[in-house]
């Protein structure tokens, strides 16, 4: 075979097998020279573990590896990295406290000459920015990363793969966290890298964004290959069936809820940083949504009503009293509840099991004479992970063994399981799969026809459209411009989230 | 299903079995009623402050200040006796220090964002410097016999010495806390991730504060047994304390890293070190030689019940 038809990589038989899981059962998967390979399926499929497979974080349990048609051991991410494969994960680790350009270079900083052990910290930082730039993100290499926007620590993250100049590049679920816009940079990168012969996985539940980006795809289902496809012969509607087993009628549901009296009034609410001023309101059984572009303050606002953040100046009515939570704690005791975006450090305790995680909030209600009532717990824990389709419904199952969209299903039972009569929803359906997405849907409509003011952030519009009664929109920390639903279309959204 | 949390658990059980066993088949002696008793008796100050340091450690945090406690209480103790005070003002005071100095070490920890390691290393060093102001740096000798004292630390209720029946107490109540009580959960998810237990509406800090003091107390209990089991306050007597209960709790499989691990675990641990100690005594092993070995077992057990 000559190089050029010769694929790139070959995967053949890969099995990988976890604790009372097996997540992978003798998947093939073969990647081109220059291509975008997309990689698809349900929650818990088995995507984010083929693609740690191959970047030498787990070790297969059989089968084999070919670069180049040749067979090799994948052991550590180090090896990986010298083979020239590098993954941007679903949840990227970077060192929070030292600066993007130093994560950027991590392992390989440049000496002041070789064989020298001295940082050359001019050179670090010109070549980081110089990365930055290549890819289109608008990053100062000199921040810390912990003081990142969620968006931007993924695109950091990228910017670092990226660097390493590899053959291969894995992006898993790059765009759960991004905006628009920064979604638009990603796309651009992408297709220059492909034009320089770079392969690419692409792993996402943005299905739309498959047809723009990709050239094939693979559906995985229960660990196996359900059938690799070419993006010109296949529709959006055969690949879901392909991943869930059925067709997906209405992705919004439908909902009968009656709107009753205000909930929450904010008026010129400021945390004297990113929010300046937001002035909303939200009604009982409404769904208002909340627009913007990254960095607008979405999370901000919820922040502030969900007592995470301090509200410096402004006023706030909750439940018809003028009050502003000054904790969490207590905005939960108003029967606030607040779902995080950043599930990971902020949402779930990684190393406990799903079922404690679901317990956080409520252990003080489930006791007799200060005693845990185990029993009363456990049917808590059966409902949440029962009416949540928490897959595998495995309540003993530490959530950090979860795949992603699995933890983020467990982050909504710990809010749910307060009974909130507002919920404050940041991206709910971040990293979800489409059967899940609308499950979650339907919970969000059950909510609200029982009574439960519903305030929804999402950087994605057909779902903010879809869902919402009204939507709010936000520019650069103020809310800007409110449409009823009738009259919401992506259009009118970002005309007003632009400004101008 | 077999977690990764029972398996930990397991590792430490088999380590205790393992050990029994070899107790058992080097000496005749050892499974008697008398020694097993004397083992546990002896283990027992110890197993009042690796309890305490289960609560901070699966807190994520760490309280290096116990052994001096410890000291302080015991020396205090030892004064008040001197000056004509009851068993229950002695009682007290003991536990009265532990409170106090476990609650300047968590208030600093939790309000001033301090670093758990340094303020309790320092507060060791301020403990033992009061000590040694409080009793002019001499061993106090009791001028008094106080029945009720040596009854603590030498009696028996039945055929179990006074000391063990507090520490199985405290091992019991510190269960109960960690098992059945929201505060006692409310450490572990404080531990395995604060800022997600605070957005949950957890009170973190107080959930922190709580665990010195608790660990604060039972030191402080710890140097009411060691004074009423030599009769003397000793102002000296903190070295080494604060390490074999670290090791116990961690042998035991309570994690540093946080949110992990249990009261049970670490009587295990305790029990480990303790008969670790009576082995190498029957076997005539200098005592030098006994903390290499120590140290090569906590090495071992954390190692076995490693992340896999
Ligand atoms: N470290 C682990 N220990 C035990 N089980 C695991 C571990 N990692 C993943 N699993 C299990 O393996 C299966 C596949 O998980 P994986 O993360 O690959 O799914 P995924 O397709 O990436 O899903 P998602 O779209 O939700 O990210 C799941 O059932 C998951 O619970
Ligand atoms: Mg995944």
């Amino acid at each position: 075979m000559s190089k050029e038809t010769q694929p790139l990589l070959e995967m053949i038989g890969i099995t990988k097998i976890f604790p009372g899981t097996v997540a992978l059962d003798g998947v093939d998967f073969m990647l081109r020279r220059g291509e975008v390979h997309c990689l698809v399926g349900e929650n818990g499929a088995g995507k984010s573990t083929l693609v740690k497979v191959l970047s030498g974080v787990y070790p297969p349990e059989k089968g084999e590896i070919r670069l180049d048609g040749e067979e090799v051991k994948v052991r550590t991410p180090f090896e990986a990295r010298k083979l020239g494969i590098e993954i941007v994960s679903q949840e990227p680790e970077l060192v929070p406290e030292i600066s993007v350009a130093e994560n950027i270079f991590l392992g390989r900083v440049p000496k002041i000459s070789n064989g020298s052990f001295v940082i050359d910290w001019h050179a670090l930082s010109d070549k980081a920015e110089q990365v930055l730039r290549s890819c289109g993100f608008d990053i100062d290499p000199r921040q810390h990363v912990s003081e990142l926007s969620t968006s931007n620590r993924h695109l950091a993250a990228v910017a670092k793969a990226v660097a390493g100049d590899p053959k291969i590049l894995i992006l898993d679920e790059p765009t759960a966290a991004l905006g628009g816009k920064e979604v638009e940079a990603l796309f651009g990168l992408v297709k220059r890298l492909v034009a320089k012969g770079t392969s690419i996985i692409y792993v996402s539940h943005r299905l739309e964004e498959l047809f723009l980006i990709g050239d094939r795809i693979t559906v995985l289902k229960d660990g196996k290959r359900v059938s690799t496809e070419d993006v010109k012969t296949i529709t959006q509607k055969e690949l879901v069936k392909l991943m869930v087993g059925r067709e997906i009628g209405k992705q919004y549901g439908s909902r009968q809820a009656k709107i009753g009296q205000e909930i929450l009034e904010m008026i010129h609410v400021s945390d004297g940083k990113t929010l300046k001023d937001a002035t909303l309101t939200v009604r009982e059984g409404e769904v208002v949504g909340l627009a913007g572009l990254v960095g607008a303050g979405k999370t901000e606002v919820l922040k502030s009503i969900a007592g995470a953040s301090k509200v410096e100046a402004g006023e706030m009515m909750i439940f018809g009293k003028s009050r502003v939570p000054r904790s969490p704690r207590e905005a939960l005791k108003m029967g606030v509840g607040y779902v995080t975006e950043d599930r990971k450090h902020l949402g779930l305790v990684m190393n406990l099991t799903v079922g404690w995680n679901i317990l956080t909030s409520v252990l003080p209600r489930l006791c007799r004479h200060g005693i845990i009532q185990y029993s009363q717990c456990n049917k808590v824990i059966n409902d949440s992970v029962s009416s949540l389709k928490v897959n595998p419904p495995e309540p003993l199952k530490i959530s950090g063994e979860l795949s992603g969209g699995n933890q983020q299903k467990v982050v909504l039972g710990k809010v749910l399981a307060m009974n909130p009569r507002l919920v404050l929803l940041d991206e709910p359906t971040k990293g979800v799969d489409v059967g899940a997405k609308e499950e979650i849907y339907g919970i969000i409509n059950r909510l609200a026809e029982s009574g439960v003011g519903i305030l929804l952030a999402s950087s994605e519009m057909p779902e903010l459209i879809g869902l919402s009664d009204r939507i709010v929109i936000m520019r650069d920390g103020t809310t800007v411009a409110e449409l009823a639903a009738e009259e919401a279309n992506e259009e009118a959204i970002l005309r007003s989230a632009i400004g101008g | 299903m077999v977690g990764k949390q029972t398996w930990t658990k397991y590792t430490a059980l088999l380590g205790l079995i393992a050990l029994t066993a070899i107790s058992a088949v080097i000496s005749d002696h050892f499974l008697t009623v008398s020694n097993l008793f004397n083992i546990l008796r002896q283990v027992s100050i110890n197993g009042l402050l690796a309890t305490g340091m289960t609560f901070v450690i699966i807190s994520k945090g760490i309280n290096l200040s116990v052994g001096s406690i410890l000291a302080l209480s015991g020396v205090l103790g030892a004064l008040a006796i001197n000056a004509g005070q009851s068993i229950f003002v002695v009682i007290l005071i003991c536990i009265g220090v532990g409170c106090i100095a476990g609650a300047i070490s968590g208030f600093i920890i939790t309000r001033g964002g301090l670093e758990p390691f340094i303020v309790t290393l320092a507060m060791m060093t301020i403990l033992n410097g009061l000590t040694l102001v409080a009793c002019d740096g001499r061993t106090v000798i009791l001028t008094r016999r106080l029945p009720a004292l040596n009854n603590i630390g030498n009696g028996y209720w039945g055929p179990v010495p006074i000391p063990v029946v507090i520490m199985m107490a405290a091992f019991l109540i510190a269960s109960f806390i960690l098992i059945y009580t929201p505060y006692g959960r409310h450490i572990y998810y404080t531990g395995g991730n604060e800022d997600a237990a605070f957005l949950s509406g957890i009170p973190t800090q107080n959930v922190k504060l709580n665990a010195y003091v608790i660990s604060g107390i039972l030191a402080g209990l710890g140097g009411l047994l060691y004074l009423g089991r030599l009769g003397v306050g000793e102002p000296t007597a903190g070295g080494g304390f604060q390490t074999n209960a670290i090791a116990a709790t961690v042998i035991g499989g309570t994690s540093m890293a946080g949110g992990k691990g249990g009261a049970w675990f670490t009587i295990i641990g305790v029990l480990i070190i303790g008969l670790i100690d009576n082995i190498l005594n029957l076997m005539n092993v200098s005592p030098y030689i006994q903390d290499v070995f120590k140290g090569l077992i906590i090495i071992s057990s954390v190692y076995a019940s490693r992340k896999r």
